[in-house]
């Protein structure tokens, strides 16, 4: 079998070795004439007899390599025979085959031309779009992350800065937070702060003039150009990217010979590409690739300079720098000394600076403004459906708000962090919850939104009960590192530790459980007993009680219900299937629920 | 031959070095991971039913870090702080390659002293690296670290 598949191999590298050798290199373009260098391997090529045959067919349209390989011999034919009427009417052709292909008529073949290279070059950039829309939306996203960071770091250093203003040094409210790995109360001046500060306006700048622009180009793909992406599979090419880009085939069309120009129309049309093109050095070029794309829309997004762009400077300078030198020259008569001149362009550079700094300033400080005390200690990195939910959450329960306030009270045990996960493999977890890492429980929500558990396809109602068990483990393990006393993780306790530290506690609950199911089993039992209601009046007020109470605590049960539980076992059978089906039911009738 | 009193002290200084050595390092434990196997095992969810799982889950973050699931434990490979060797697999000399049962109950052997693991870096207990296999018979070795989580 193997030699068949050399043998064929073989042939199949003749075949094309043959074909290469017949083709005509860059430097052999030219006009009508049967003298030229590339065509001395014309015998090589698989021709028909030329004495005998009268004259060439035309070409013909087949949309295969095979149909572009004969036609390429039969230009090498009427190049050979120096056909110039058959010449013509293959131009002719064309035009025909283009109103074919694009059901519309021109009145000639240049602007079929034009128009077909446009449709060529539309089908190209709405394959390749989404590549580049999809690498922004990620880089907005990652520079909004970073973004959010710098700013939680930005107000953590002013609260420290309003702290040692008040001479409050050694008993800082912020303990239990990090700067850039320097916990916060390790800054014990404010000559140490300032520095610090600037430093993270730096870093908040660069992001930001790079988030604004990365901003930019996603803005553009998604609004200036969407109308071609979202609705436009019609034959309107009015587009000033198709203009370009058929401007780009023009170019490449030109640099051809005619006779080579021939070659080219006909695999254009016969939509013969490389790899499979035979005709190297003539090859049709796809010019509406994502590198293009990309190119196109950051040279001419929208938007204007961020002012953290380091060019906004020289920006303002242009802008106003004149204004300025002629105030200079009206106010000494309208003449200026060489050591004037340069006064009054280090008086203009300064000044800018200043306006320069004080626009940043301005507008960290408005950003900083809108962040409380209570959001520097509740990390929330959710978006879309997820941060919709979450805030419905947050502003329908009472008990839900409360519950999340235990991680942000004046001096509180952990923090909260919430993000999701678009990577998350599992098709079974809708969420996790890591225990305390320096202080910082960490709820993981799957939002890979291919999964059946990614919050993207699950009912709002069923997000919003996944958030509230999470935070009830999250607040589990809050008590747990009051308790343990042991630096903000958990880790590094021995068994016998963690019994007598939980004994010894103000949790006796956690220490039954514990005792009873071990550390890996003992918080869904205690939930199941003692916080399905807390779970289901969260719920009720999240949904306004548009279902009966039974229905709530039914719901609640998603995430609980293990074969060796306490509580679920001491349900009736009747009971269980009712909430299985309850649950069940609910989730298959809002599958790909939308959040507003 | 005579033996003084400091080709004593320096025969024992010796021993105790190699003991040291010999001892003192524990020895890495590597943990096999297929990413391509489509084996499954099966797991309560809270749903009341056994759901069916992949045993070897891998997921990249963008940051580089990397979570490894073999059989639901998850082991964390952090970028800036732990190692990752390519090598060829005739280079490797590793004496086992635990599968994932003998993870988890390898996980559920130190828990029992540790409840919620050790602090890492240990020296009580050996590194951990998972070998996951490349083409042209080259591996790939990541450093890692078990973590906690609750769905």
């Amino acid at each position: 079998m193997k030699n068949i598949y050399s043998i064929i191999v073989v042939i199949l590298f003749s075949f094309l070795s043959l074909t290469a050798n017949a083709q005509i290199s860059d430097d052999e373009l030219g006009e009508f004439t049967n003298k030229e260098d590339y065509l001395r391997d014309f015998e090589k090529l698989r021709m028909r007899d030329l004495e005998c045959c009268g004259e060439t067919p035309n070409l013909t349209f087949f949309y295969t390599p095979f149909s572009t390989q004969t036609n390429h011999d039969l230009i090498m034919e009427a190049r050979i025979r120096a056909h110039h009427a058959w010449f013509n009417r293959q131009y002719e052709g064309f035009k025909k085959e283009i109103e074919k292909q694009l059901k519309k008529t021109y009145p000639n073949f240049e602007q079929a031309q034009n128009e077909f290279y446009k449709h060529v070059e539309k089908k190209n950039v709405l394959a390749n779009h989404g590549v580049v829309e999809k690498k922004y939306k990620k880089k907005v996203k990652a520079r909004k992350v970073l973004k959010d960071e710098s700013l939680r770091n930005l107000k953590l250093l002013e609260l420290r800065r309003k702290e040692l203003i008040i001479g409050n040094i050694n008993n800082t409210n912020y303990g239990s937070f990090n700067y850039n790995g320097t916990p916060i109360g390790d800054i014990k001046n404010v000559s140490q702060l300032n520095t610090l500060k600037e430093q993270e306006i730096s870093t908040f700048g660069t992001n930001e003039w790079k988030l604004q622009d990365d901003d930019d180009v996603y803005r553009y793909l998604r609004s200036d150009l969407s109308q071609m992406w979202n609705y436009d599979n019609t034959n309107n090419y009015d587009y000033a990217i198709l203009r370009k880009l058929s401007e780009l085939q023009m170019h490449h069309f030109n640099r051809f010979g005619s006779w080579q120009q021939l070659d080219l129309m006909q695999m254009y049309l016969n939509d013969v590409r490389m790899p499979l093109v035979m005709v190297q050095q003539i090859h049709a070029g796809d010019f509406g690739t994502a590198q293009f794309i990309e190119n196109y829309v950051v040279r001419l997004r929208s938007g204007g300079e961020s002012i953290f762009d380091p060019k906004y400077f020289d920006y303002l300078f242009d802008m106003h720098s004149e204004e300025y030198y002629e105030e200079a020259y009206a106010a000494n008569g309208g003449g200026l000394t060489e050591e004037e001149l340069e006064e009054v362009t280090g008086n203009i550079i300064r000044e800018i600076e200043e306006i320069v700094t004080d626009e940043r300033e301005d507008y960290i400080n408005d950003l900083l403004g809108d962040i409380s005390e209570e959001d520097i200690k509740i990390i929330n990195n959710l978006t879309g459906k997820a941060k919709c939910v979450y805030d419905k959450l947050t502003n329908s329960s009472t008990g839900f708000s409360d519950a999340i306030k235990k991680f942000d009270g004046e001096f509180p045990v952990s923090h909260l962090k919430f993000s999701s996960d678009s990577n998350m493999p599992s098709n079974t977890k809708k969420a996790h919850t890591i225990p305390p890492t320096n202080f910082v429980i960490e709820i993981v929500l799957n939002g890979n939104s291919s999964k059946d558990a990614s919050y993207q396809k699950r009912p709002n109602l069923m997000v919003a009960k996944t958030i509230i068990h999470e935070v009830i483990h999250a607040e589990m393990w809050r008590k747990i590192l009051s308790i343990i006393n042991n630096g903000g993780n958990v880790n590094g306790l021995t068994a016998e530790e963690w019994t007598s530290k939980l004994s010894n506690g103000d949790y006796p609950g956690i220490f039954d459980y514990y005792t009873r199911f071990g550390v890996n089993g003992f918080q869904h039992p205690q939930m199941a007993a003692h916080y399905r209601d807390v779970i289901a009046d969260a719920l009720e007020d999240f949904d306004n009680n548009n279902n009966s109470r039974q229905f709530y605590e039914d719901i609640a049960w998603e995430g609980l219900i293990y074969r060796n539980d306490p509580t679920w076992n001491s349900l009736s059978s009747d009971e269980k299937e009712r909430i299985d089906n309850v649950i069940e039911t609910y989730i298959n009738q809002n599958i790909n629920e939308s959040c507003e | 031959m005579r033996i003084n009193n400091k080709t004593i002290k320096i025969t024992i200084g010796v021993f105790i070095f190699l003991f040291q050595l010999s001892y003192g390092q524990k020895k890495s434990i590597y943990f096999k991971f297929e990413s391509e196997s489509k084996e499954v095992y099966l797991i309560e969810n809270g749903s009341g039913e056994n759901v069916k799982e992949l045993i070897y889950l891998k997921n990249k973050k963008e940051n580089g870090n990397i979570i490894f699931y073999i059989k639901g434990q998850r082991f964390v490979y952090e970028k800036a702080k732990m190692i990752k060797k390519i090598c060829n697999s005739s280079e490797l000399s590793i004496e086992e390659l635990l599968s994932p049962n003998e993870v988890v109950r390898y996980v559920a052997k130190v828990q029992k002293k540790y409840p919620m693991w050790y602090k890492y870096p240990s020296k009580e207990y050996p590194k951990i690296f998972i070998v996951e296999s490349l083409i042209n018979c080259r591996v790939v070795l990541f450093e890692v670290n078990w973590q906690y989580y609750i769905q």
